[in-house]
């Protein structure tokens, strides 16, 4: 079974940047529309990480990782957003709240985010910053 | 506005009491004078009918006395024969004759005592053909006949020859009498014969009486006052002539005469016949009080009169009196009751203007309280209230005065206040400029992120999977094109995140310090970065505005994890203490420090030694000022032990 990891983001050119930059590694990519779809597979899925957005149309960034924590699931979840204010107090509440994720600064190059996906997947060996 | 008179009620009280007064005294002074008047008029007339009475009763007397005189002297047997015997000789011998002479000597010293005793002026005997034939003062009448003589047309004449007629007595007028020259007035009575005589009367016996004996009827003044007056009058020659002298007119006997046609003259009347008693005009045209008699014996006219002024005399005095008296009793009362109304109205005015003044805001006094009657307790209560009034007056002021210095103060607090906003906000006007532009350039790179991060990869795709050399370094261009774009988002999102909520507050430190390290602590790990944190529970609370401190410390962390890239020792120390009123945040890593000729310039905007696309230059130059607007400091101490040791030193609340 090939690796799968779930974008979970409105844009669609943020979904395709996910895409073309993890198959090219060999990773298959799902991708959500918007949060309650992103949870829906989540839990049909099983992915190996989930990148999420964190402003969307329904429930936000913060509200979906919520969901997707309360559905028990454990996988790295990393926050992909602009360093806007309002998102920071919402990471900041979320942190409070004990959700666990990471955090990537928009926009990501495809290096940077074959970087991210294959720390996360393929453990700590892989060293960050080598481009 | 009305009018108001101010003497109006000075001068109606002057009236009324006035008229009150006066009125009264006039009634009775009036009513008074009139009685007296009527009462002294009826007095007068009394005394001068007694006057008159006696008067008349005197004269008619008189004349009646004579009358009776020549009547007893034609009876006296003496008489006629003297007339008998002085007619006889004097008509056979003559006047001259010595048989006359003789008679004349018999008979002369009796016919000369008898006129002594009756006072006559002459006493004549007439024979009956009218010689004058016996004469006491042989005046120019005697020895002359009384028909065909000189005195043919005399007095004397015409009485005789009347008495021959009549055979009566006849009295004459009171006249001018030539041979006397003097005024006179004859009395005859014919002597009739006797039986032995055969041819009729024997003659006549005339007197001749002198008016002047009447003079001093009318000369007595008593009980007539100063303007009292007899008026005696007889017709003589159809002209009415006084024959006594007036008191107004002392020659005016036989000289004064009157209209017989002024009927209304008391003498008039009187000689008409008439006898009355009133108030008339007299001959000067003055008022009298007469009585005017007709004296039938004597056919004269009396007139006993008074001057009215005289009669009311002292009635006119006292008229003149009491209108003294009246005048010096107006005066009297003009004078209290204008001091009495003055006394009233002028407090009343005085009052009225002090209030005035005092209703126009000037000064006023108490007005002093000089008598105890009601205007006096006016006067005090108008005090008492005015002195209320004015301490409310006072009161007011002082209120406002305070106002005024605390709206001043006020003022001046807010002045200074608008003053240190419009400093802040020329600087804030700038900021908020930028802010505007920093919201609209915040969402639109935000806006761009997306698409970027699908251009990003498109191109790395397209260049990865292209054969075609140009191909490919043409994509590669586009790849470091889409880099650069990167680049200034990211600069413009941090330059964008200063203009945040305006709020400070009371910011715990340690919440956070731990709500950023919470945020990269996943990221930290992966990057094998250690974090060491010594942060006190104790640690006052800041003035920060929370998300902006949030941001700074992010962006010193997020700074210290990317100086860590290559470093062997990956630590990063934060820590916190409290000092002299701040709170210090230390926050150091074992990076390599920052090299001496950036020193200068790492706050600097743009500024930045790592690579495109790994960092802005916006972080450190924001932090600082985001550091700085919230009353704090941002400063970079290295300790020479290499790596960089950034201190923010915070105000407490």
């Amino acid at each position: 079974m090939s690796i799968q990891i779930l974008v979970i983001d409105d844009d669609e050119a943020v979904r395709d940047a996910f895409k073309l930059a993890l198959e090219e590694i060999d990773y298959e990519v799902l991708t959500a529309e918007s949060g309650e779809t992103g949870v829906d597979m989540a839990i049909k899925a099983q992915p190996g990480m989930i990148f999420l957005d964190l402003k969307m149309p329904d429930i936000d960034g913060v509200e979906t990782l919520r969901r997707i924590r309360k559905a028990g699931i454990d996988v790295p979840v990393y926050i992909i957003t602009a360093f806007m204010p309002d998102f920071l107090d919402q990471l900041a509440a979320a942190a409070r709240e004990g959700l666990v994720f990471g955090l990537g600064q928009k926009p990501l190059g495809g290096e940077q985010i074959r970087l991210i996906a294959r720390g996360h997947i393929e453990g700590p060996q892989y060293k960050l910053g080598e481009s | 506005m009305k009018t108001f008179h101010l003497n109006q009620f000075r001068i109606r009280i002057t009236i009324a009491f006035l008229l009150l007064s006066i009125a009264p005294l006039l009634l009775l002074a009036l009513t008074g004078f009139y009685y007296i008047k009527h009462n002294l008029s009826s007095t007068y007339l009394e005394q001068l009918e007694l006057i008159a009475n006696n008067k008349s009763s005197y004269i008619e007397e008189y004349f009646r006395g004579q009358q009776l005189g020549i009547v007893r002297l034609s009876k006296n047997p003496i008489i006629q024969q003297a007339l008998d015997d002085y007619g006889n000789n004097y008509r056979q011998y003559g006047v001259d004759s010595a048989e006359y002479a003789e008679t004349d000597r018999k008979l002369r010293q009796y016919l000369e005592f008898i006129q002594q005793q009756n006072g006559y002026y002459d006493l004549f005997l007439i024979s009956a053909t009218g010689d004058v034939v016996f004469s006491v003062l042989k005046e120019r009448d005697f020895a002359t006949n009384l028909l065909s003589g000189p005195n043919a047309d005399s007095l004397l004449a015409t009485v005789f020859w009347r008495g021959r007629k009549t055979g009566n007595i006849e009295s004459s007028e009171i006249r001018y009498y030539a041979p006397s020259d003097k005024q006179a007035y004859f009395v005859t009575i014919p002597i009739p014969g006797h039986k032995g005589h055969p041819e009729g009367p024997l003659g006549s016996i005339a007197i001749q009486l002198n008016p002047e004996d009447l003079f001093s009827l009318t000369t007595n003044y008593n009980h007539l006052g100063k303007s009292g007056e007899i008026v005696l009058a007889s017709v003589s020659n159809g002209t009415p002539t006084v024959i006594a002298p007036l008191r107004h007119a002392s020659g005016a006997a036989f000289q004064m005469t009157f209209d017989p046609q002024s009927a209304n003259l008391p003498i008039i009347k009187a000689l008409q016949g008439r006898s009355g008693i009133g108030e008339e005009l007299d001959y000067r045209g003055k008022k009298v009080v007469a009585i005017w008699r007709h004296l039938p014996q004597s056919n004269l006219g009396i007139v006993v009169k008074i001057d009215k002024s005289e009669v009311f005399e002292t009635v006119n005095i006292m008229q003149r009196w009491l209108s003294g008296v009246i005048l010096l009793a107006a005066l009297i009362m003009i004078i209290t009751t204008t001091w009495f109304s003055k006394n009233l109205s002028l407090p009343i005015i005085k009052l009225a203007n002090s209030a005035k003044e005092f209703a126009q805001g000037k000064p006023v006094k108490n007005i002093p309280i000089s008598r105890n009657d009601e205007i006096g307790y006016l006067t005090e209560s108008f005090n008492y209230m005015r002195q209320s009034i004015e301490t409310s007056r006072q009161t007011l002021l002082n209120v406002n005065r305070d106002l005024e210095l605390r709206v001043n103060e006020r003022t001046a607090e807010l002045e200074k206040a608008i003053e240190q906003i419009k400093i802040s906000q020329s600087g804030s006007i700038q900021a908020e400029k930028m802010a505007a532009l920093g919201i609209l350039a915040a969402g639109i790179s935000h806006e761009i992120n997306n698409p970027l991060m699908g251009l990003l990869v498109y191109i790395e795709y397209a260049e990865k999977n292209s054969t075609d050399v140009k191909v490919k370094a043409m994509l590669t261009k586009a790849t470091t094109a889409l880099q650069r774009i990167k680049a200034i988002v990211g600069k413009m999102q941090i330059y964008t995140h200063e203009t945040t909520s305006e709020a400070t507050e009371h910011v715990s430190v340690k919440q956070s310090i731990e709500d950023v390290i919470d945020l990269i602590d996943k990221d930290l790990t992966d990057r094998h970065i250690t974090i060491e944190k010594d942060i006190p529970e104790s640690l006052p609370s800041v003035q920060f505005n929370p998300g902006e401190l949030f941001q700074c410390l992010l962006n010193i962390l997020l700074n210290a994890r990317d100086a860590l890239t290559e470093a062997p020792e990956k630590k990063i120390r934060v820590v916190a203490y409290a000092k002299q009123g701040f709170v210090n945040i230390n926050i150091s890593d074992t990076g390599p420090g920052i090299a001496d000729e950036a020193w200068l310039k790492i706050f600097d905007p743009f500024f930045t030694t790592k690579a495109v696309g790994k960092g802005t230059g916006l972080g450190l130059y924001v932090s600082r000022n985001l550091v700085n607007k919230n009353s704090g400091e941002l400063t970079e101490e290295s300790d020479g032990k290499g790596g960089a040791l950034f201190r923010f030193q915070l105000k407490t609340n």
